[in-house]
């Protein structure tokens, strides 16, 4: 039997010479993508890990029975329903939100698993391919035992196939992202942009909390996907090597795009668990901290290292860091019954520890949940509808989140007129991002758009049913109003 | 006939679409942004929308006042606009 080192690289990189086909049309630039460079410019190719098959599927089958055993211990029911119900929320925001993402980068990995220009990056994107079928398995599984207790959960699965606008603003980023992009944008955008720069926030940073809630499920699940994503993630590095070696503005533009699209999704994902639907007391850092840790300074140390400049959005996205999620979560707060999660009223306490973490950003933000506040004591318990919006909101044509840019006293939104048709954008880098590859983004239509073609309803009830979304299903406040500090004080 | 107009309610923390009918008046307009910003901002001070960057005459009609469809509205108390 021969050493690993030594059949190692016939399992995982053997490439050979074309007799009867042209290189390029085994690997078309369309698909493999640009700049399509001769094969022996990326002989060099390697990853760290140099998984062979065989590996993979032993180590693969012992997560697999570790995670049964803690699904089956602590995943039922009755387990669950004891977690704190704002924690809760985070969880399904989650299950939502990237578990079928993840089944759509089964569909990049594959196209780089058959299109990557090396045979140990072809091989690795299988080993990828098969790691996110297993990261949308495994969510789909779990939270299916839920639904029978709380619809909510059926969310897990529905949201992608939904029109709710959640879904259209990941859907667009997801289909370009994961199904739409050549093998280099795929490897670049997703594993060294979106896996490297901003999915440790919310595998490592979430896991932590659900550690400190004690959502042993959730903690387990997180940590065992967070292993395959470190894995795969490394593709991204050798082949943005590649590209800065021969086409060093293309490395730029894609890093520039793929770092304000992901931090825009992110924000608003990992942004509104982590300050605002984790419970006070299980927070260790708040989403500012966390993306200063894991983004700022450890993604940019990647750069330096690959002779990169920052992103572009750089400073777009350092001075939206301390409000944009804010923004958007009092936003959706208010228009709680568009999306298939509850949420959490930041109380006295909640709004200490944000004016601690947001000093700079919070006393714009406070005047609106005092109103929020005020209009839940004059109504009561239970009066969802009191603090809650009716008027069709606006949305971003790029990233197709709401129009929830720059600050309370000057929203950053943007007003285009291009090709006969006004197109408005959320922020300068959405705008640009647009501009700079029509193409892609012309025909879509986002809710807004829908509405004024006769598409999707405008009265608000009969939208939420366009979403897919019923009375037994649709977000509320996780605690009906009913919050202590709301109370009268009694008598003395 | 009715034109929708993107609205940007000052102090509140995103932007709304509205329908509003070309023979609405300015005030008319202001007073039902308020409302429905109302569970984001609390109404107070004087209502004054910004166009174009200029204040509109509360007794125009939207049509007189040059507001077309999808521009850009803003809502300011009379203390923003100041």
């Amino acid at each position: 039997m021969p050493l690993r080192e030594e059949w190692c690289d016939l399992a995982r990189k053997l490439d050979w010479s074309f007799s009867y086909a042209d290189e390029r049309q085994v690997f078309p630039e369309a698909l493999s993508g640009t700049p399509w460079l001769p094969a022996r410019e990326w002989r060099d190719w390697d990853e760290p890990f140099r998984s062979t098959f065989a590996e993979y599927v032993a180590t693969q089958h012992k997560k697999e029975v570790s995670f049964q055993a803690i699904a089956e211990a602590v995943g039922r029911v009755e387990d669950i329903s004891q977690l704190d119900p704002g924690w809760l929320s985070a969880v399904k925001l989650h299950m939502a939100t990237l578990p079928l993402a993840e089944f759509a980068a089964v569909v990049g990995n594959l196209r780089a698993a058959r299109f990557g220009r090396d045979s140990a990056w072809r091989m690795t994107s299988l080993l990828g391919a098969l790691d996110e079928l297993r990261h949308t398995q495994l969510p789909l599984r779990a939270m299916h035992d839920l639904v029978r207790w709380d619809e909510q959960f059926e969310w897990t699965h529905r949201l992608f196939h939904s029109s709710d606008w959640v879904a259209v603003a990941g859907r667009h980023l997801v289909d370009e992202l994961l199904l739409g992009s050549d093998a280099i944008e795929f490897a670049i955008g997703t594993h060294f942009v979106f896996e490297t720069g901003f999915t440790n926030l919310q595998f490592i940073g979430l896991t932590s909390m659900a550690k400190q809630v004690g959502d042993r499920l959730f903690e387990q699940m997180l940590q065992s996907i967070q292993t395959d994503e470190a894995r795969h993630a490394q593709i991204g590095h050798p082949v943005l090597k590649k590209l800065v070696a021969h086409d060093r503005a293309r490395a730029q533009r894609l890093v520039d795009k793929w770092f304000w699209r992901s931090f825009r999704f992110f924000a608003v994902v990992t942004g509104f668990a982590m300050d605002y639907l984790t419970p006070l007391s299980a927070r260790r850092a708040s989403f500012k901290e966390f993306v200063e840790e894991w983004v700022v300074d450890q993604f940019q140390s990647s750069l330096d290292e690959l002779g990169l400049e920052r992103p572009r959005y750089w400073q777009q996205f350092l001075d939206a860091l301390p409000i944009y999620h804010h923004m958007v979560y009092a936003s959706a707060y208010t228009y709680r019954a568009t999306t298939w999660f509850d949420f959490v009223l930041p109380g006295p306490a909640e709004q200490a520890w944000l004016a601690e973490k947001y000093p700079a950003t919070w006393p714009e933000l406070a005047p609106v949940w005092n109103n929020i506040t005020e209009r839940w004591r004059a109504a009561g318990p239970g009066v969802e509808w009191y603090t809650h919006g009716t008027t069709p909101v606006s949305f971003c044509n790029l990233c197709q989140l709401v129009l929830c840019g720059g600050t309370p006293s000057e929203n950053s939104a943007v007003f285009v007129e291009s090709a006969g048709r006004q197109r408005v954008f959320c922020s300068e880098p959405c705008r640009e991002l647009f501009e700079a590859e029509p193409e892609r983004y012309a025909s879509h239509l986002g809710v807004v758009e829908r509405i004024l073609q006769g598409q999707a309803p405008a009265n608000l009830l009969e939208l939420l049913r366009y979403f897919g979304l019923s009375e037994a299903n649709f977000g509320r406040d996780v605690h009906s109003g009913d919050y202590d500090f709301l109370r009268p004080p009694g008598p003395r | 006939m009715a034109m929708p107009l993107y609205v940007f309610v000052r102090g509140d923390t995103l932007g709304l679409v509205v329908l509003a009918p070309e023979t609405e008046s300015v005030d008319e307009l202001a007073q039902r942004l308020s409302r429905a910003a109302a569970p984001r901002v609390a109404p107070g001070g004087r209502l004054r929308v910004l166009h174009r960057g200029k204040l509109l005459e509360g007794r125009l009609t939207l049509a007189e006042a040059g507001v077309s469809a999808l521009d850009r509205v803003d809502l300011l108390t009379e203390a923003q606009g100041d």
